[in-house]
């Protein structure tokens, strides 16, 4: 579980990121967040993973706070960055071997997930390969693998679906379902306002650093599309 | 108006060598505030060094002898730095895709490159050259004339050197693309050349023997080994149109040609680079369990490994200190002596204290962990996204240093027992004050390394050598050593130098806990606030 409280950030002194946020994930969730570019997705979902300090308000990962117990909350999440940039002087095998090391991730698991996964994204024979070799597509399939052979409890993606072949979407999606119904949590921003509608039970909307909307998909949407209801936001 | 856009962006974006992102309610004069009080300590004590040559060379009316010596000093270092700079800054560069699909030509790519490495370089260079026209201004007087032909001198002298080192690093690019594992050749090609260098240097005494056969003093020598100095030499004795263009003519003709030649092997040098990253392994992949603590470690030395620029800057102070243990090893003390080339000291110093100078030097002037955090760019996320505390994060790149370090340290003071037959004591303290050297260094280095971070470089060599944390960190390594040499000089003639180090050692400890204290609060604070 996921709780927001009141959370701000700004960088520089200057203009606020993110004002006074407050969102709460509960358990078996998708729960999507959608804004323009700037709204400041990728800083509430810095924030949840402790990359960046909160100015104001707290962020709770089951119950705990990310501010006061980092290593502890970042134990049952995964982080895949909207961008993946990985460690580019390992191989695939070594990257998703060190992801494995800090979540000290037993060898019999990490063995059985790398096999499920690599399968699964069709990196099989690429695990030996320099990740700087790859195309943006194969790091985010690297970055996914790496993220759930540890098994955590909540998955936190930003834009998680940028870059990948249609297969692996449609892999993607059909694994997030299977995760949620297994008692995980995902909390990812996109801007693939379909995948979001089909996919998710809750969404959060935001602009310009504030929550304009958040609730159940159905809520929010009503006899709308995710689409119609994002627009007339943005152009309030 | 295309390539001055071009060298504009490119100056904004890469040379931000004085800005530093923390501290966000710092001004912007405070925030270059220190780099230039560093400049101007660096400009001081060189001043006051060469001032100390002035007067030696003033009673024998060999003042110009002066300039020539500092203008062959940025030749030299132009040289020696250009080699491994070149290669980063030439080809490594991460805009190298953006610049390429903009419409302009690969010539002019390649002299936005040259560009950005000879104003580093002029910077380095004015540290030594603008010493040396105050030196010669106190102590001739010269008129105008001097001022406007030294600064003409200053701008266009280091373009050739920097040519030939473009070419030698252009060429080791060249050989080490053709291989697979391109970037060890390109280190061992970088650290073999480098050496010659160094070798040709530390020889120079027979060199000049040679020469000083035909020419009657260090100026002749000089002037004879390297003609556009003599042109600058001439053109202060007596003011000649045609030798101010000779003097700018040989530094800019090469540089045109070079960059006309290369532009035709540019691009294939970069793909090779490319291509060779693609190749497929069908080897079975290995799954090894490690301690979060040894993973994060290794991380850091995959990192060190796999940057040549990195490797070899780090890696100087460690091979010099092998060399000179060799040295010290097979040839002596007097031997040593005469090649650093000061024998005054040959009776005033024991042997022990002597190495134990030479060890403090080598790992005070080496600092790995100063580009450790710029280095990690975009992937800091990655590593802050981890379930580990940032103090781990801290501690594996001290470890790594240590890993990195302390091999170099244990064959150098194996050798020194073995060969020089020293006390077992000696060597015990030798080696933990090398553990606790390098364990300060880093903590040093990460300090500076969060207060002056560069997450977004375009190529490694910006970070390794042009980034404010590796040279602030440099100069307190200078300073470290300065302080070492004026204690072993003091105390070496009343106590053992047995017992200097154990006060040392304690020294050191207060020091790393204070400052391991300083990294481990404020410094996580800093960590959590770096953001790209």
């Amino acid at each position: 579980m996921i709780e927001i409280k009141d959370f701000s950030k700004s960088y520089n002194n200057e203009k606020k990121a993110v004002d006074n946020i407050s969102l709460t994930i509960d358990n078996g969730e998708i729960f999507a967040f959608i804004g323009h570019n700037g709204a400041g997705k990728t800083t509430t979902i810095k924030a949840i993973m402790g990359i960046i300090g909160i100015d104001e308000g707290d962020i709770l990962i089951n119950g705990k706070s990310i501010k006061e117990k980092p290593t502890e909350c970042k134990k049952v999440m995964a982080y895949i960055p909207d961008n993946p940039d990985l460690y580019e002087n390992m191989k695939a095998i070594d990257f998703i071997n060190f992801i494995c090391d800090m979540y000290e991730t037993p060898l019999k698991v990490r063995e059985e997930n790398i096999s499920k996964y690599t399968k699964l994204f069709g990196l099989e024979k690429n695990l030996n390969d320099d990740i700087s070799s790859f195309s943006h597509g194969m790091k985010q399939k690297v970055a996914l693998i790496s993220a759930l052979c540890h098994e955590p409890e909540i998955i936190i993606m930003d834009e998680p679906f940028v870059g990948l072949d249609p297969k692996a979407v449609f892999d993607m999606k059909e694994l997030m379902k299977s995760m949620v119904k297994e008692g995980k949590t995902i909390f990812f921003s996109t801007h693939i306002l379909d995948v979001a509608e089909k996919l998710c039970t809750k969404v959060a909307i935001i602009k310009n650093g504030k929550i304009v909307k958040t609730g159940t998909m159905k809520d929010i949407k009503g006899d709308e599309s995710l689409e119609q209801v994002f627009l007339e936001l943005e152009e309030k | 108006m295309k390539i001055f856009s071009l060298i504009k962006a490119t100056f904004t974006q890469d040379m931000n060598l004085f800005a530093y992102n923390t501290g966000k309610n710092a001004s912007k004069s405070k925030k270059v505030l220190l780099p230039i009080i560093l400049y101007l300590l660096v400009v001081f004590s060189m001043t006051s060094l060469i001032y100390s040559m002035g007067e030696i060379l003033k009673p024998l009316d060999l003042m110009k002898t002066l300039l020539t010596i500092v203008f062959m000093g940025s030749v030299i270092i132009t040289i020696t730095e250009g080699i491994y700079k070149s290669q980063g800054i030439l080809f490594n560069a991460k805009d190298n895709d953006l610049l390429f699909s903009l419409p302009i030509t690969k010539s002019e790519i390649i002299f936005i490159r040259m560009i950005k490495l000879y104003v580093f370089e002029y910077l380095f260079n004015s540290m030594i050259i603008l010493p040396g026209i105050i030196v010669y201004t106190i102590f001739e007087h010269p008129g105008i004339g001097f001022y406007i032909i030294s600064f003409i001198a200053s701008i266009f002298i280091p373009i050739l050197p920097l040519v030939i080192a473009s070419i030698i690093g252009y060429l080791i690019k060249s050989i080490s693309s053709k291989f697979k594992n391109h970037k060890l050749i390109e280190t061992i090609f970088t650290l073999l050349v480098f050496s010659v260098v160094v070798l040709l240097s530390m020889n120079t005494n027979n060199i000049n023997n040679a020469i000083q056969k035909y020419a009657g003093n260090i100026n002749d020598i000089v002037i004879k080994t390297y003609y556009p100095i003599k042109l600058y030499i001439s053109l202060l004795d007596k003011f000649n149109i045609l030798d101010l263009i000779l003097l700018i003519s040989i530094n800019i003709i090469p540089l045109i040609i070079f960059i006309l030649v290369a532009q035709k092997y540019y691009l294939n040098i970069i793909t090779n680079d490319y291509n060779h990253k693609t190749s497929s392994s069908n080897k079975k992949a290995r799954i090894k369990v490690r301690k979060p603590i040894i993973s994060l470690a290794n991380k850091e030395l995959k990192r060190f490994i796999s940057t040549p620029v990195y490797i070899f800057n780090s890696s100087f102070g460690l091979m010099l200190l092998l060399v000179v243990t060799f040295i010290l090893g097979f040839k002596g003390k007097s031997a040593f002596l005469d090649i650093i080339g000061d024998l005054s000291i040959s009776g005033l110093i024991s042997l022990n204290v002597l190495y134990y100078g030479i060890v403090i030097f080598c790992l005070y002037m080496t600092s790995i962990s100063s580009s450790s955090i710029s280095l990690e760019g975009k992937t800091i996320n990655i590593t802050k996204s981890l379930p580990v505390s940032f103090k781990t994060i801290f501690d594996s790149k001290i470890l790594a240093c240590l890993i990195i370090e302390m091999p170099f340290v244990i064959i150098s003071a194996l050798g020194y027992l073995i060969f020089l037959k020293a006390n077992i004591i000696f060597i015990i303290e030798l080696l933990i004050s090398a553990l606790l050297i390098i364990s300060l260094t880093a903590i040093i280095g990460l300090i500076m390394n969060l207060k002056y971070p560069k997450l977004n470089a375009t190529n490694d060599t910006e970070v390794v050598k042009q980034s404010m944390s590796a040279t602030v960190s440099v100069f307190i390594g200078m300073g470290s050593v300065l302080l070492n040499i004026v204690e072993l000089i003091f105390l070496s003639s009343y106590i053992s130098v047995m017992y200097i180090m154990l006060i040392n050692i304690i020294i050191l400890l207060i020091l790393i806990v204070v400052l391991y204290n300083r990294l481990i609060t404020k410094g996580q604070k800093e960590y959590l606030e770096l953001n790209i």
